[in-house]
């Protein structure tokens, strides 16, 4: 215990005494601050600030780390020293967020007006390289010495890694979310009012029924809503029919339904709205062929409702699919082949076996389509139109025309609680009625195939849906090789052009308009992939592997930003990190951040599940051979997790390039964003663009998964090529 | 190597495990001499193999203490403890080759790689698996995998070695020739062994000493004979070896000897105790046999059914005493099902049991 406490205090020592504690203007990796580390009172470190330039307080707050510096120098007794760590390091944390947020830039001055007599020159800005170094150093004294107190059973590496986790969750996903309720309990002047927050909640804009009764539209809450439940049945039927084709009939080409369910993942949010509105918009190729033989009026139905639902049934039906899949294939031969040996027929053990067994995955198929329907921003901001969504209204009560924080942060908090009860009822009614008929002993026998009619009718469901679904994308194609769509047309590759095009006059030059925001998004979703799948995993890792008190609010505690609609999220960002002692905005850190605790729990369930295959008893025997946890992290569970990881890898990838709801609150001129970009052209009618940028996005991605997906292939050829050679050696003995 | 007499033993001083509010040891103190195989037996849940899992420090315990060695282990992880384990499932590592997997132990405890293998290669050889070192442990039969997961655990040379149900994967004819090898490593090495197994003809194969358990509890402990011989309750009676148990009424016990009747025929059974008590008697289906009715005075019954198994005919009986499972491998005369029989017993080998 005691070498790595000390590791750590010299870590934490360095962070004090030789690293700028704000954040630097230039940012870290210019190493601007190298010069002025003691003498700029912009970028000296803490103890500089303390002792030079009046930033008193900052010693204060040290005096803890020198604390437990004396105790590991000069406590011999095991136990009391992990006592004193604990303790010590606690103060020390507790001060250093506690100067954070009490002597703040705009907060008032209570130590200065004490001390110094009158406000100074001395407030601070946002924490830096210097504070989270000695934060977080800080953090891991602490967890050492509490294991060191024989708790966790004294593993370290185990008790860091908890204490790390619930730390990042508690700065990245509470505080900000805690933020929003802040903010929607503030008055005009600031100060808290619940008469207020009520006059907000209950307001007639957010609830009116008016589209029911007389005209007029409803209020987003209702919309947002009734939006919800009928994606959310609709996908499921969808799904259902696409998962009973591809389970239980002969149909024919099933790889092209797998294909079609992986398609939307790399399809970014919006991307199927823009097709739309190609085919039923106004000038839409559907719209101009029925108004030309039949004489159907242009209207522009696609804007409102009905858009954003059939946008919504594209996008989310494979996910649907997805999840079906599983439950039509975990229900047990065996049990409908028993149905059918005691006489049913195949309708009878449809209706009677098969189907009550799969009823706990469509209610969750269901809530899932729930959760997706609500929290989507990309379908509703494109066609939404007049019809306004929750997710939607909470931007524009940013952006719009008058920024209204505290009506975005009472939409945030009916948004929240909508998909938060979603997500409690499928967690605890649907998980635990869940007949899971997969029991790991070898099952054999074939699923029943589907009565005649019921089969036509899945197929005339599900086949002209995927018809469609082909033709939608398809457009996406096409219309960026049209010049303007509906008008004329005429090839071109001008949209490309505009958007990509690189000069070779003097040295390479990237002259298309669309590359600063492309490299931005690549280099950010791949810095916060890793980070991501670092995260997950050893979430994962915890909440498989390891007991400990508190696991289970510790796992609904990571699973909940899953629930949390990315436009929330944006949302509680801006508001928490806008302002010391932690200020992001307008950094590519913040972007990074959302990405990283935004699909965490994408990781966390890749994680789990693959985990959960893993035998606990390798670990075991590891243990017992003499590893510790973290040599079996390194040398048993990361090389059995290599395709978890990958996927986890791709994944968080993906989904940090097509996110758009929580990015849009969070890009800067100086880091924009792919999708944010795409939405501002979309804003400005320039479809071709926007189109050509979403094909390139996509084959971009492509490219990705196809070569993460190679690499993981020759992992597989390497270990053939051994069994290759072994067998040419002769064996002797058998 | 230290000549230290104490290496290997084992001793838990009440130790109490619960997992939330089950109780999954209640209280249990044991000691393990150097150098013996003893087995942990019992049906399942009965902590046998939560026993093991304590001494490997796979879990931690509620309470007591736990040594090895003389070495106060109880708040050691399994990492630190000087015992390796061989897991029901073997738990090879997949992804490594059969000779990295027993080196596996000595590469993590900074042995040099080369030292390392040459262990392993020594390893295999104690089981038998030399030249198979390359191969990934997919590629090897159920029985193969099995020793390799002891050459891994045995190559550490641990203070005790733990052997979780090693055989329960193995099919029945090289389950017997495995635990032969096993019982032959552990007796060349002298190492000490902590068995679990749910089958008892394996623990009297193999231990020195075999603890039987019961809902969370030792229910007896002893040589294989011991309890075969000596029983302490009905429980280990009918769980050691098959036994009809019938209830019975001691009258007096003279220097070791109770007088007991049953189905109105009077007995001389051995026992331990000196004040009569509330009885079953323990009749080994091998040790009662039947003759046709009228010959000698005897429990009076009727065949129900009867088995005929070449080296053996295993009678069931319907009995004045009640129901009576018996073997007969003198296999002189065959009773047909229905024929009426009277029941002798061996005096000398029944037991008592209280009731």
């Amino acid at each position: 215990m005691k070498k790595t406490a000390t590791l750590w205090q010299i870590i934490a020592l360095i962070g004090a005494l030789f690293l700028p504690w704000y954040g630097v203007n230039g940012g870290f990796w210019s190493f601007g601050w190298v010069s002025g580390i003691f003498s700029d009172p912009k970028t000296a470190s803490a103890v500089a600030q303390g002792l030079l330039h009046d930033r008193w307080w900052l010693i204060t707050a040290l005096i803890p780390l020198a604390g437990t510096g004396l105790s590991l120098l000069f406590i011999k007794d095991h136990k009391l020293l992990a006592k004193l760590l604990v303790v010590i390091s606690i103060a020390g944390l507790v001060m250093i967020i506690a100067q954070g947020f009490i002597i703040a830039r705009t907060a008032p001055r209570i130590f200065l007006d004490l001390f110094v007599g009158g406000p100074g020159e001395t407030g601070q800005t946002g924490m830096g390289a210097g504070a989270f170094v000695v934060l977080f150093s800080q953090l891991f004294v602490l967890t050492t010495g509490y294991s060191g107190m024989g708790k966790g059973r004294g593993d370290a590496f185990i008790v860091g890694m908890i204490g790390l986790i619930v730390s990042l969750v508690a700065v990245f996903v509470f505080f900000p979310v805690s933020h929003i309720l802040v903010q929607a309990f503030q008055g005009g002047d600031g100060s808290p009012s619940l008469a207020e927050f009520w006059s907000r909640l209950s307001s007639d804009r957010i609830w009116t029924l008016r589209c029911l009764v007389g005209n007029g539209s409803c209020g987003p809450a209702w919309n947002s809503l009734m939006l919800a439940i009928m994606t959310g049945a609709g996908t499921t039927l969808l799904g259902l029919a696409f998962a009973l084709i591809a389970t239980r009939t002969g149909f024919r080409a099933k790889r092209v339904l797998r294909v079609l369910t992986i398609v939307p993942i790399i399809t970014p949010p919006f991307v199927i709205g823009l097709a739309l509105i190609l085919l039923f918009g106004r000038s839409g190729t559907v719209t101009e062929l029925l108004n030309t033989y039949f004489d159907v009026p242009k209207t522009r139905w696609l804007y409102g409702f009905w858009g954003v639902y059939l946008a919504q049934l594209l996008s989310f039906t494979p996910i649907a699919f997805l999840v079906l899949i599983g439950v039509v294939e975990g229900v047990s031969p065996s049990m409908e082949e028993a149905s059918q040996t005691l006489n049913a027929d195949r309708w009878q053990t449809f209706r009677w076996i098969s189907f009550p067994l799969m009823r706990p995955g469509l209610a969750n198929a269901f809530l899932l389509g729930f959760i997706e329907s609500i929290a989507d921003f990309g379908n509703p901001l494109v066609l939404g139109g007049n019809f306004s969504v929750l997710s939607t209204e909470i931007y524009f009560s940013i952006v719009g025309a008058v920024a209204n924080s505290g009506r975005a942060a009472t939409l945030a908090i009916i948004l929240l609680s909508m998909t938060l009860s979603a997500f409690l009822i499928q967690r605890w009614w649907v998980g635990k009625k869940s007949y899971a008929t997969v029991t790991g002993k070898a099952d054999s026998g074939q699923h029943t195939p589907l009565n005649p009619a019921l089969r036509n009718l899945c197929y005339a469901t599900a086949l002209p849906w995927a018809a469609f679904t082909v033709v939608v994308y398809s457009m996406i194609i096409f219309g960026s090789f049209v010049k303007l769509w509906g008008y004329d047309h005429s090839f071109t590759l001008d949209h490309y052009l505009r958007a990509f095009s690189v000069s070779f006059s003097d040295g390479i030059r990237w002259t298309g308009v669309a590359w600063d925001s492309y490299f931005t998004t690549l280099t950010i979703s791949s810095i916060a992939a890793p980070f991501t799948a670092l995260v997950g995993l050893a979430t994962a890792y915890l909440l498989v592997r390891q007991k400990f008190v508190g696991k289970e609010a510790f796992e609904f505690s990571t699973m909940l930003s899953f629930a949390i609609p990315g436009t929330v999220i944006g949302i509680s960002y801006i508001l928490a990190f806008n302002v010391p002692p932690i200020e992001l905005t307008g950094t590519s850190i913040i972007l990074i951040l959302v990405f990283v605790f935004r699909n965490m729990p994408v990781g966390v369930r890749g994680g789990i599940a693959a985990m959960s295959q893993l035998d606990k008893s390798l670990d075991e025997a590891s243990n017992t051979l003499g590893a510790n946890s973290f040599t079996t992290v390194r040398r048993v569970i990361i090389p059995l997790m290599g395709p978890a990881i990958l996927a986890a890898l791709t994944y968080s990838f993906v989904r940090a390039i097509t996110s758009v709801s929580a990015v849009i609150f969070l890009v800067s001129a100086r880091h924009n964003m792919a999708t944010s970009f795409i939405v501002g052209r979309v804003e400005n009618g320039e479809f071709g663009i926007a189109i050509a940028y979403s094909a390139v996005l996509i084959v971009t991605m492509l490219i990705v998964i196809l070569g993460l997906q190679l690499i993981i292939g020759k992992r597989r050829l390497r270990r053939e090529d051994r069994l290759q050679v072994l067998s040419k050696t002769p064996v002797v003995a058998r | 190597m230290s000549g230290n007499e104490t290496k290997g033993a084992v001793r838990f001083e009440n130790v109490v495990k619960k997992f939330g509010d089950v109780v999954a040891l209640k209280s249990l103190s044991l000691d393990i001499v150097p150098g013996e195989l003893v087995t942990l037996l019992g049906p399942s849940g009965c902590g046998k193999t939560t026993t093991l899992r304590l001494i490997a420090g796979l879990e931690a315990v509620t309470e007591g203490l736990i040594s090895i060695g003389g070495k106060d282990v109880t708040h050691l992880t399994a990492t630190y403890r000087n015992v390796s384990m061989v897991f029901q499932s073997y738990a090879l590592f997949p992804h490594m080759s059969v000779r990295e997997n027993v080196a596996y132990g000595l590469t993590v405890s900074a042995t040099p790689k080369k030292e390392a293998f040459d262990k392993a290669e020594e390893g295999l050889a104690m089981v038998g698996l030399e030249g198979f070192g390359d191969r990934l442990p997919s590629e090897l039969s159920g029985g193969q995998q099995q020793r390799v997961a002891v050459a891994r655990a045995v190559v550490l040379e641990p203070e005790v070695l733990l052997l979780d149900e090693p055989l329960s994967n193995l099919d029945a004819k090289l389950c017997r020739r495995v635990r032969e090898e096993i019982r032959q490593i552990q007796q060349s090495l002298n190492l000490t062994a902590v068995y679990v197994t749910h089958d008892q003809e394996e623990a009297m194969a193999v231990s020195d000493r075999i603890i039987v358990m019961k809902n969370a509890e030792i229910a007896q402990m002893g040589t294989p004979a011991d309890l075969y011989n000596e029983p302490n309750s009905e429980f280990i009676a009918d769980f050691i070896g098959d036994a009809n148990l019938v209830k019975c009424d001691v009258g007096s016990i003279t220097s070791g000897i109770a007088s007991i009747e049953v189905g109105g025929v009077k007995l001389k059974v051995p026992t331990t105790r000196n004040v009569p008590f509330n009885a079953s008697l323990v009749i080994r289906p091998q040790n009662a046999s039947l003759t046709a009715p009228g010959k000698k005075p005897g429990i009076r019954g009727n065949v129900t059914y009867a088995a005929f198994l070449g080296n053996q005919i295993q009678y069931t009986l319907d009995t004045d005493i009640g129901k009576m499972f018996v073997v007969d491998n003198t296999m002189d005369k065959t009773f047909p099902v229905g024929s009426d029989i009277h029941l002798l017993l061996n005096e000398k080998k029944l037991a008592l049991v209280p009731a």
